[in-house]
């Protein structure tokens, strides 16, 4: 049985801190970003809202326009070995678009960071964490490399959530 | 570049392997790409290739075997965009088999929740992929910083189908919550109504947006088209109707087979779809603007008025417009519907398979979707085949591009790849329409 949710999203309350998990589960390592979301759900967290976003761009903008703290993970494929994890403070520092596999009809996530700033819709604090992927072709195993990445990107976002008190 | 670089363990043991290749079988989140090949001697126009390299799919291949009821949500994956397209078409030909109709309030809830995918998909590609063009702007970010009101509006007027999908389908892509016969869940009164406030302030944006646009400097172009669409008898059609075309075709759905074929094409992995005698029609947009004018909502007729289209439109360059007087119908079509709406008793009438072939076909945002499926007693498919409006289309871009071209031989080539870039984004091809797909080969002898 499918199970949908039918509350539309209450964007008067956001929360302290959003944490958008974008991939997709049936491309194998692209969906790092999802693992790291469902691995900090499960915790349990107060102050914390978990998105999961198959990359539409605008959909990015629209959830974190009115947002305090943003997190951002996703598969990234730069050429660097599968498993390296890269950390952006994504309002100082520019994303190379080339990291990003771009979608033919929605905006990627660089330039929809660019066109947000624009737009002065950026949340206060823009973090970005892009684990480097091996495989995006059909699947849903992961591979090992990429989801000990995941792994350990989840427990520095939750370390440094601790740190801040949550 | 103000990068912080970390890595772990994994990471340092696939570093000592240099040499190893990595290879990408398939990018994720790629949704197609293009290319066009154009060859030019002494000045006249000698070939017009519109390469389309994505590689296939083989969704109908996929279906054979499969049970009747997986078709929607198999066939939804085939686009991102216009999922609600693939499921209503694959869902009416399965019920036509199965002798079901659905009606009464769970069609006006496929009818709502195909507005949510017409105001997406067309607010999407006005204003983010095709408004840019207007300005010389490589993308909507240069767009934003001369005109921020105009895209944040569009960003608002674009969630506000996003919000109908994500209520009735339960997600804004590949929604999951439809099935043959109706839906898994419908909503309630109260929760259709919360959407009521977005859906007016979006139809006065649009409204107020098409005058913006309307001020575009439009090139002159037309061609002798023939305008395809779904026309129904008593509502501008999205989710059924008889094929009708600007020269003569009327015919049901199950005809469809009779009028158009597709064929291979060597430059393009996706078939070319065309009238049997050869000739190319006209998807989308236009055609049901200039077909079915008559039965758009007063509001929408005014605001074609408005910019002097009240008389049909046939500049493909204009269809941006036509696209926003489509946007309005659908705010006031999805207004209707929830003001009109009571829950329904069951949210799916059962559908008992049954052998038999049966025939879908809805307005996807890019034109007449088209399905054909057989089943056999057991529910089981055993042929299937989908048309998508691009496959359709593709010849005719070719057609405009060639026109085009030759009308315009002596541009240099950076403007001659603008101009057909262009005129492709017109038609807002579901095979790779972000900004800079197009790699343009210009031979000239």
């Amino acid at each position: 049985m499918t199970k949908v949710k039918f509350d539309l999203e209450d964007n008067t309350s956001q929360p302290e801190v959003l944490l958008i998990c974008i991939g997709n589960d049936y491309r194998q390592d692209d969906s790092a970003g999802l693992v790291v979301g469902r691995h900090l759900r499960i915790r349990g967290l107060k102050g914390i809202k978990v998105l999961e976003n198959s990359g539409d761009g605008m959909a990015l903008m629209d959830a974190w326009k009115n947002c305090d703290t943003v997190i951002l993970v996703d598969a990234v494929q730069s050429g660097w070995p599968a498993g390296t994890i890269f950390y952006f403070d994504a309002l100082k520092h520019t994303l190379p678009e080339d990291m990003f596999p771009v979608s033919s009809h929605n905006i990627g996530i660089p330039q929809c960071i660019t066109l947000s700033r624009n737009l002065g819709l950026l949340p206060k604090k823009l973090i970005f964490y892009g684990i480097e992927g091996r495989n995006f072709a059909e699947g849903q195993t992961l591979s090992r490399a990429t989801h000990d990445a995941a792994n350990e990107v989840a427990e520095k976002i939750a370390e440094e959530l601790r740190w801040r008190g949550f | 570049m103000g990068l912080m670089l970390t890595r772990n363990l994994s990471a340092k043991k696939a570093n000592t392997m240099k040499n190893k290749t990595i290879k990408i079988d398939l990018l994720a989140r790629v949704e197609g790409e293009g290319g066009l090949d154009l060859k030019i001697s002494n000045g006249i126009v000698k070939d017009v290739k519109l390469r389309i390299y994505e590689p296939p799919r083989f969704f109908e291949a996929l279906l054979r075997g499969r049970d009747y009821r997986e078709a929607p949500d198999i066939t939804s994956r085939i686009c991102g965009i216009c999922p609600i397209a693939y499921q209503l078409g694959a869902s009416h030909a399965m019920e036509e088999i199965c002798g079901v109709k659905v009606e009464g309030q769970l069609r006006a809830l496929r009818r709502l929740i195909y507005t949510g995918e017409w105001i997406e998909s067309h607010v999407l590609h006005a204003f983010m992929l095709n408004a840019p063009d207007f300005f010389g702007a490589g993308s909507v970010i240069q767009l934003a910083q001369v005109h921020p009101e105009v895209v944040k509006n569009a960003l608002r007027m674009k969630k506000a189908g996003n919000d109908i999908m994500v209520l009735l389908g339960g997600r804004e892509i590949h929604p999951v919550n439809l099935r043959l016969g109706g839906f898994y869940k419908v909503p309630t009164k109260h929760e259709l109504r919360k959407l009521l406030e977005e859906i007016k302030w979006s139809r006065q944006a649009a409204v107020d947006s098409i005058k913006f646009i309307a001020g575009f400097d439009f090139p002159e172009f037309s061609q002798d088209y023939e305008y395809l669409a779904l026309s129904h008898p008593d509502e501008y059609a999205i989710l059924d109707g008889r094929l009708v075309s600007s020269k003569g075709i009327n015919a049901a759905i199950s005809e469809y087979d009779n009028y158009l074929k597709e064929e291979q094409a060597p430059h393009s992995t996706a078939l070319h779809s065309h009238l049997k005698d050869g000739s190319t029609v006209l998807l989308g947009p236009l055609s049901r603007f200039n077909l079915n004018y008559d039965r758009l909502s007063p509001l929408a007729k005014e605001a074609a008025r408005g910019i002097g289209l009240e008389g049909g439109c046939n500049n493909p360059f204009k269809t941006i417009l036509v696209r926003m007087i489509e946007v309005i119908y659908a705010y006031d079509e999805a207004e209707r519907i929830i003001e009109a709406y009571e829950m329904p008793e069951s949210p799916a009438v059962e559908v008992i398979p049954r052998a038999g072939t049966g025939y879908g076909a809805t307005e996807a945002p890019r034109g007449i979707c088209y399905h054909r499926y057989t089943i056999d007693d057991n529910g089981i498919i055993t042929d299937a085949k989908i048309v998508a409006p691009t496959s359709v289309n593709q010849a005719r871009i070719e057609k405009d591009i060639w026109a085009l071209v030759q009308a315009n031989v002596s541009l240099a080539d950076d403007n001659m790849k603008f101009l057909c870039e262009r005129a492709i984004r017109n038609y807002d091809p579901c095979i790779s329409c972000s900004t800079h797909f197009l790699n343009l080969k210009i031979e000239r002898d």
